[in-house]
This record gives C-alpha cells, structure tokens and sequence, in this order.
C-alpha cells in the first residue's frame, strides 16, 4: 500500500464530519446573507447547504 | 531539475486516487463563495468604525501570519494526535507531490493536491467566532464584524498566494511583487532537507524573518520583498546527505 493509498483511505473516514461543516456552514452563512424570511429562502438554503455537502463527499473533500 | 522516480510515481498513484466527481475550478469556486459570502455578510453589518474598530485589521494580520507559521510548523509537518489527518494530506501528500525539482501542477485537477477542502476554510472561521463573539458581546460590534472580514480575506489571500506558488513560473507570478517573494520562498521549503522548520510562512514571510526559520539572511523589508533574489539565501542549510530515488520508497514493506 503506498502512501497516497494510506494518506486517501484515513482521510475518507474522517471525511463525515467535514461534509457536515461544509453542510452546517454553509447554512449557518446563508441564514446571515439571506435570511429566512421566507419558504422559498429557507428552500434554497437547504437545497444549497445538502448540494455543497453532498459535492464534498462525492469529491472525497 | 528533473522529477525524481519516486515523485513522478507518487503524481500517478495519487492522480488516480482522485474521485471521479472532483472538479478544480468548483473547489475553487466555492472557497470563493465562502469567502466572499463571509467578507459580504460581515461588511453590511459595519456602521461608522472608530480608528479603535480599525486598529482590528492589523492586529488580525499580524496574528494570523504568527498562526499560519505556527501552524505549518507544529501541526502540518508534525504528526500530532487529532490532526494526524492534517499531517498526513500535508507532510505525506503534498510534499511528495511537489518538490523543489517539480513544485507546480499540471492540469485542474491537481488543484485537490494544492487548496484545502472547504471544510478547513469552516474550521478556521468557526475558531473566529469565540474572539468575535467576545468583542461583540463587549459592544465592540464593528470590530467584531472587521474581525471575522480580515479572518475571511487572509484564507482567501493565503490560498490564492499559495496557488501562486505551484502554478508554472511565468511573467506575472514572477513581478508581482509579495506573489515573487513568497514564491521562492515557499518552493525552497519544498525542498525535503529543510522542510521540517524553514520557511513556514505561506503569505508574508513576517514570522520567519521574526523567529529566524527562514533560509534567507536579511532584514524584515528585504524578507517581504525579496522576490526571486538568491542572493541572501543561507550558506549553511541543511542537506540531504542521501536520497533513496525507488518509486517503491512510500510503500508499506511488510
């Protein structure tokens, strides 16, 4: 195993807390940019935060 | 300089280990969009700052160069329980890619090997909020939101002048002044002889002319702008007394 092959598999695992502050992050600066004022911004800061995270898992980010 | 065998197996192994679904210019994009989100955000929040609320940037400046060199120092390069993982992307990834032979990248989606995940940039804010939450509560509210707006600048300007450092050498990154500087800078600290406690700084190399763990031998001004300049470089830094040149060199010998 060489390592980049250890280097990639450890940070994998430690990966779940990192899409989650991405996730929460970003929500968290969406809520203080936009606010949730309404339905439709509270939407799209959701849809937004879980398409961020669900990119920095699918990246291996 | 030529890469060594065991550089340019390392790029392969680790190109190929890149996920599928990585894009460099999107990464990109959004440590942008974070950044500049936060500076945005923090900037509608300043009404009418005293010189007092100003005094926040370059106290933050000057604190954030002594954390960049301290954290380089003592967490990237050392492996440290509970950040092994900063360690390991840093010391035995991006050293291993980039060396003072072969220190740029090659395509876009080498950019996963040069900025940090997005969640670092998160990290670095959210250690913000305790100093920021204390200058608001103290009713301080603009140098509050000047705070978190300098700590938001600083991560930009550290990735873009450490993007600097591994694109190809060119008229630009070459004439820039400070971009010049911590160019040469930064690719000497590639090389693995002295990468273990010089030239730590990676914006401005303030602390390394401050604590003495920079290779050059000269005066704070002449540290800052010293662009491609060789001359003041250190006669006696260490050298590697040997090097193992095996592709197989990373590997786990059982």
């Amino acid at each position: 195993m060489s390592a980049v092959t250890v280097a990639g598999k450890r940070r994998r695992q430690g990966s779940v807390p990192g899409v989650i502050m991405v996730g929460v992050g970003t929500f968290v600066l969406w809520t203080l940019a936009v606010g949730l004022s309404s339905p439709v911004a509270l939407a799209a800061g959701v849809a937004l935060s879980l398409a961020l995270a669900a990119w920095t898992r699918a990246a291996d980010l | 300089m030529e890469m060594t065998k065991r550089q340019t197996a390392f790029r392969a192994d680790y190109r190929t280990r890149i996920a599928g679904a990585y894009n460099g210019p999107f990464h990109v994009a959004v440590i942008c969009a974070i950044g500049l989100a936060t500076i945005w955000t923090c900037a509608q929040r300043i009404h009418g700052p005293t010189w007092l609320d100003w005094l926040v940037i370059p106290v933050t400046v000057v604190g954030a160069n002594l954390f960049e060199w301290a954290t380089h120092r003592y967490v990237m390069h050392r492996p440290v329980k509970g950040l092994m993982s900063v360690y390991r992307r840093h010391t035995l990834a991006h050293h291993q890619f980039f060396t003072e032979r072969e220190p740029t990248i090659d395509s876009l989606r080498d950019f996963r090997i040069v900025f940090f995940p997005p969640y670092a940039q998160i990290a670095i804010l959210m250690m913000i909020l305790p100093a920021a939450a204390i200058l608001f509560l103290a009713g301080a509210q603009n140098a509050c939101w000047l705070l978190l707006c300098t700590a938001a600048g600083l991560y930009l300007n550290y990735e873009l002048f450490h993007f600097c450092c591994h694109v190809k050498d060119d008229r630009l990154v070459r004439h820039i002044p400070l971009v010049n500087t911590i160019r040469r800078h930064h690719i000497a600290h590639h090389n693995q002889s002295i990468m273990m406690d010089t030239n730590m700084n990676l914006t401005y190399p303030f602390a390394d002319w401050l604590f003495g763990t920079s290779d050059l031998d000269r005066g704070a001004l002449g540290h800052l702008f010293n662009g491609y300049d060789g001359r003041f470089v250190k006669t006696n830094l260490k050298q590697a007394r040997s090097t193992l040149d095996d592709p197989t060199a990373g590997r786990v010998r059982a």
